[in-house]
């Protein structure tokens, strides 16, 4: 029994520094994506190996768990969970390194100015807010919190489609970096994905704490 | 059932009486019941012997019959004489008995053997009576009395012991309930020291009345206190000690045991990270570093045992800046913990990096007219015979050397201005007569230019500041709005006083700062259009002098865009009042 809690231990280690690794990509490919600084969004790029040899680790120390030691209740679903979760903070280091790529490329350009340069900012600083929130909550066990990161999930939902048109209204009139608003489109499709994949994490936060399963419902 | 004392002791005291009592009236019961019987069968012996004196003396029968009678009456007792067949010879009341029955009668029986025969029985419906026979010479006399009159004097005695012994009982207990309160007050007060001992009130002390087994329990009891609580006080005076050192730190420090689990932390820790105070104790180190980096240093660190400095880079929640922290990690022997400092050297870390970017920047400053001029130099030196061509090239290296010894006067301006060690002396000044000589110097460039300077103020305003510093910023910003403006353009200067601040706002028409690079203007060596900036002789330090300045006179400077068209406007608010 003693053997099955240092597990669960060592497997919720792995998942925290898994999710650091890819707390930080967000926040680092944002910085450059908003800096303009090709030198930190390779970086980024470079840093995703971590996140993916941890993803491995982390989905063979479950199956080590479920095979060996049958854990049951809070045990069962604390592993299940967290299975669950690397998934989800996987995906979000690629959407990072999508970012990233995305910067290097818009910042071939010396001509284009990212438009709207303000509103995007709140959008990356609503994910960011939420990703933090999300590792907080999970760390705290904290159901309320995470039911608060979904509820808040409509609001990035909202400005993403507001920003969407605002950029196409733009990319008409400005011909010229037709190519660069598509990047920027992309920066931030991939900033409203990072948001739903945080609301995924908060789902199956919620499942541990509770064992209720709230995905596919009306919250 | 019996958890105090008190309650023990009564009850035992209780029972104790209750049995002696008990006993008592059960053996006063008996002694008096077997007292009684004896006197009357002594008095039921005497009366036979009387009645068998008579019997005796008496030969005439009738004579025989009435004196029984009478004896009988007085005595309050029956009489009965019978001849050995039971045929009845005397009878002193009516009920008839037949010969068998009587002569089967117990007492009968007991007489033929015994000198007397008793019985005590039930005679048909009537109580209990105590017969007594004596067999004589011819006849069988027997005498009977009522037994009722003996029990009713026992049950009497008895009740009277029943009812003195109840008021004693009762006297005990009160006496006992009083004795175990008395003998129980003691160990109260005790159990009462012990308990608001453990509830941390070190203070309380027992009062001690006689030195018997309990007092000295209580003398040994108060000692046990007092060292007790002088231990503690001195622990906690080490321990206020250590946290207030721990406290005062401004470096995150992290206590962790051997579980890595945090067991102390202290206010600069979240200071360090900027994040929001929270209970830490009994988290694990990991769930409150948020950056994969440091866990795997100190995981690390704590493998083997060394201990180990190193920098890093943390994101912030809210921003997209970075932040540099030096984290020291040192494990606590046998491996049974580790502790670790955090310390923040952002501006330490960015102030080295602008250091080496200065230098770059500078010596390639100082190359480009160095570069010039040699070339021009050079070409002199190989003979040029057209004048006109000469002096051509020496105003050429004469700009240059310009440019050089403006850039050389703007680093010491902003060495001067960066080191604290110079103090400003801070005067109240008027701030129209500075205004006026900065105009007075910088006219005649301004008319080379065609530029009008438009003083737009009147009232005198006075404020308490560092006239050299205030010149140099109005200077060069007058001095940049003239050389980055347009032929016959404007220079406009307005200034007011709005409560505790002076407004200052120059305005020109010039060719403006596009919106993105407004921030980076005030950085060192940076200029909007280099081949402009080096036309003028611009140095690209100018605005960083004017940042710097400002901040030592506690003011603001902005800058944004001209609300009239083209140029742009800096905005600076100086304080009327520095303490």
């Amino acid at each position: 029994m003693k053997s099955l809690v240092k597990k669960i231990k060592r497997v919720t280690k792995s998942l925290l520094d898994m999710a650091y690794r890819a707390d930080e990509a967000v926040s680092l490919s944002l910085k450059s994506f908003f800096e303009g600084d090709t030198n930190l969004a390779k970086k980024v790029i470079a840093n995703d190996d971590k996140i993916d040899i941890l993803e491995n680790n982390i989905d063979r120390m479950c199956l080590n768990i479920f095979a060996l030691n049958q854990p049951v209740a809070i045990d069962l679903r604390s592993v299940l969970g967290i299975s669950k979760i690397d998934t989800d903070f996987e995906r979000i280091g690629d959407l990072s390194c999508i970012i990233a790529e995305r910067t290097i490329n818009i910042n071939k350009s010396k001509t284009f100015k990212i438009y709207p340069f303000d509103r995007i900012k709140e959008l990356a600083s609503l994910v960011q807010d939420n990703i933090k929130d999300t590792i907080e909550a999970y760390i705290n066990e904290d159901s309320n919190m995470a039911r608060e990161v979904i509820f808040k999930d409509h609001e990035i939902n909202r400005l993403y489609e507001d920003i969407l048109k605002a950029i196409i209204k733009r990319a008409n009139d400005d011909p010229d970096h037709f190519q660069q608003y598509v990047e920027v489109i992309d920066v931030i499709k991939s900033l409203e994905r990072i948001g739903d994949r945080a609301c995924n994490i908060c789902e199956d936060i919620i499942f541990i704490e509770t064992g209720e399963i709230i995905k596919h419902t009306k919250l | 059932m019996f958890k105090t004392f008190r309650s023990k002791v009564n009850f035992s005291y209780f029972m104790l009486f209750f049995l002696v009592f008990i006993s008592m009236i059960i053996s006063i019961q008996i002694f008096l019941k077997n007292a009684l019987m004896r006197d009357l069968k002594a008095k039921m012996v005497d009366n036979i012997m009387v009645v068998k004196e008579i019997k005796d003396n008496v030969n005439n029968s009738k004579v025989l019959q009435k004196r029984l009678s009478r004896l009988s009456k007085i005595l309050n007792i029956k009489i009965v004489l019978a001849n050995f067949k039971g045929e009845i010879i005397f009878q002193s009341y009516k009920k008839k008995i037949s010969p068998v029955d009587f002569l089967n009668q117990s007492e009968i029986v007991q007489s033929e053997k015994k000198a007397y025969g008793i019985c005590i029985r039930k005679n048909g419906n009537t109580s209990k009576e105590y017969y007594i026979a004596l067999k004589d010479k011819k006849v069988y006399i027997r005498i009977t009395k009522g037994f009722n009159t003996v029990i009713g004097v026992t049950s009497d005695a008895v009740q009277f012991v029943y009812i003195v012994s109840g008021i004693f009982l009762a006297v005990f207990l009160i006496i006992n309930y009083i004795l175990a309160n008395f003998l129980s007050f003691p160990v109260r007060d005790i159990v009462n020291f012990t308990k608001r001992f453990k509830q941390g009130d070190y203070n309380v002390r027992l009062p001690v009345y006689k030195l018997d087994e309990l007092g000295l329990v209580k003398l040994s009891l108060n000692y046990l206190a007092k060292s007790v609580s002088n231990n503690i006080e001195s622990i906690s005076m080490q321990k206020m000690r250590l946290e207030a050192i721990v406290k005062s730190v401004s470096e995150g420090i992290l206590l962790l045991d051997e579980d890595q689990k945090i067991f102390l932390n202290n206010k600069g820790f979240f200071d360090v990270l900027e994040i929001e105070e929270t209970n830490l104790k009994g988290k694990y180190f990991y769930e409150a570093i948020k950056n994969s980096d440091i866990i795997d240093f100190v995981d690390d660190s704590m493998n083997t045992g060394l201990k180990q400095k190193a920098h890093f880079n943390i994101t912030l929640k809210g921003t997209f800046s970075v932040k540099t922290i030096i984290v020291t990690s040192i494990p606590i022997e046998d491996q049974k913990g580790c502790i670790l400092l955090l310390e923040d050297v952002t501006e330490e870390f960015n102030l080295q990096l602008l250091k080496r970017e200065f230098v770059s920047n500078a010596s390639h400053e100082f190359k480009t007219p160095l570069a010039i001029m040699k070339g021009y130099i050079e070409t002199l030196l190989n003979g040029v015979e057209d004048k006109n061509k000469i002096t051509d090239f020496l105003e050429k290296i004469n700009h240059n050397i310009i440019r050089l010894d403006n850039i050389i006067n703007d680093v010491i301006t902003l060495n001067k201005i960066e080191d604290y060690k110079k103090l400003f002396l801070f005067t109240r000044t008027n701030l129209n007569e500075l205004v006026d000589n900065c105009l007075h110097i910088l006219n005649p460039a301004a008319l080379k230019m065609g530029i009008e300077l438009k003083k737009d103020f009147k009232e005198k305003i006075s404020l308490k500041t560092s006239p050299e510093l205030l010149e140099i910023v109005l200077y060069n910003l007058i001095d940049n709005a003239i050389k980055y403006n347009n032929p016959n353009g404007y220079v406009k200067i307005h200034i007011s006083q709005k409560n505790d601040y002076v407004n200052i706002i120059i305005a020109d028409s010039g060719v403006g700062i596009p919106e993105l690079q407004r921030e980076k203007v005030f950085e060192r060596f940076f200029t909007v259009n280099k081949s402009r900036s080096r036309e003028i002789a611009g140095t690209g330090l100018g605005l960083s002098i004017v940042k710097h300045a400002a901040l030592i006179l506690k003011g603001q400077i902005t800058v944004s865009n001209n609300p009239e068209g083209k140029g742009s406007v800096f905005e600076l608010n100086l304080p009327v009042n520095v303490e």
